[in-house]
């Protein structure tokens, strides 16, 4: 009986393991120097976002709740830059406009998935999803002056023994932190061809 | 958490819960047929029913006295499975004096093994459980044969849910497969 309350405190111990975790890919884009050295007359920008879920060629919708978060991460960025003098949402009347596209692109193997669970998570699924920013600025007469496109991959696994990975690397902020990355990356090569510069001054 | 993970998670649950739902180790057992069931047109007649489960195990299985504690429990869950599935067929089950027209169905374990619970739980396919026996039916008084059968329940599930299950989950569906028999029989 000993032997079987201390392999039920085991089996609970290990039920307990079970877990989703997202691990960044290498390969990630290398910041130069963040914040990156601020002009002396900063502009204004505002910024549009949207964002869109392919999964296995199929395009899904994305819950308004994640296009917040996304959407949040994406201002950060930009505020934090320290290159405008005021980072402003939607169709605000600014010196530069930034039209944000968010790709959350994968091809998860839904069978996998359904083995995991019906296995009780003895057999682990892993889902490979690529996030895509392209990025668009335009000035306030609406020409395109420049246009990035950044993209980075993670890898989620779901499984036994996965609890633990999840208190560094949670699918809830691990998602929002390559988003974050992104965009600075785009900022700083939209910077580095001096997109931001070449607009001419305008309201604030 | 993306869209897409979240998609795969709403897979991940739907099959947990049919992994629940199913009850894979109460399933029902299976049936091989050995002798024919007699095609007898009075089956109707036999209102009684006598059911018999004894340990007959051979080496390797676990120790007598564990198969007779398991032997009376199937015996239970067979009686009680048939008044709730077919509570109008017998006017009697296990009489103390068993009347003329009864069947005798009897439930012989020859192998009966509990398993490894940590094992299953390392490996699908390790430390299974068993439960097989051979089903002879006939006339309590005459000793008729009318059909042998034998029931067979094996649980080889791994992980959580083969370390989770005991003995008493597969002797509900072995137990269902007796019934089947018994029913299939007398009707």
């Amino acid at each position: 009986m000993r032997i079987l309350n201390l392999l039920s405190i085991i089996l609970v111990l290990l039920s307990l393991t079970t877990g989703c975790a997202t691990f960044r890919e290498d390969g990630r884009a290398t910041l130069s120097k963040w914040p990156p050295d601020a002009p002396v007359n900063k502009n204004t920008i505002a910024l549009q976002v949207s964002g869109k879920a392919i999964a296995n060629d199929e395009q899904m919708d994305v819950n308004e709740g994640i296009l917040e978060q996304w959407r949040k991460e994406v201002i950060r960025a930009y505020e934090t830059s320290g290159l405008f003098s005021a980072v402003k949402s939607g169709r605000e009347k600014s010196d530069i406009y930034a039209d944000v596209k968010i790709s959350d692109k994968g091809e998860p193997n839904m069978f996998m998935a359904f083995l995991t669970g019906f296995t009780m998570f003895l057999i682990p699924s892993k889902v490979h999803e690529c996030l895509i920013i392209n990025t668009t600025y335009k000035d306030q007469n609406g020409k395109a002056l420049n246009s990035v496109s950044k993209t980075e991959c993670v890898n989620s696994w779901i499984g036994l023994f996965v609890f633990p990975a999840m208190f560094s690397n949670s699918p809830g902020t691990v998602p929002k932190d390559v988003l974050f990355d992104l965009n600075r990356s785009s900022i700083l090569e939209a910077n580095s061809k001096a997109t931001f510069n070449t607009v001419s001054r305008g309201e604030p | 958490m993306n869209t897409i993970v979240k998609q795969v998670n709403s897979v991940i649950i739907l099959g947990l819960i049919l992994c629940l739902v199913s009850g894979c180790a109460s399933t029902k057992g299976s049936i091989n047929e050995i002798a024919a069931p007699v095609n007898n047109d009075n089956i109707t007649k036999y209102g009684g029913l006598v059911v018999q489960v004894i340990a007959d195990t051979k080496t390797g299985s676990e120790p007598k006295l564990i198969v007779d504690e398991a032997a009376s429990r199937i015996k239970d869950r067979i009686v009680n499975g048939i008044k709730k599935e077919a509570p109008h067929r017998f006017t009697e089950i296990n009489a103390a004096v068993p009347g003329p027209q009864t069947i005798l169905s009897n439930i012989r374990i020859k192998n009966f093994e509990e398993g490894n619970a940590f094992a299953r739980f390392m490996m699908a396919g390790l430390g299974q459980m068993h439960i097989d026996a051979d089903v002879d039916l006939s006339d309590y008084k005459t000793h008729e044969v009318l059909g042998k059968y034998e029931v067979t329940k094996t649980f080889a599930w791994g992980g959580l849910y083969g370390a989770s299950q005991k003995i008493t989950d597969i002797e509900e569906g072995f137990s269902d497969a007796v019934i089947e028999t018994i029913l299939r029989v007398s009707k």
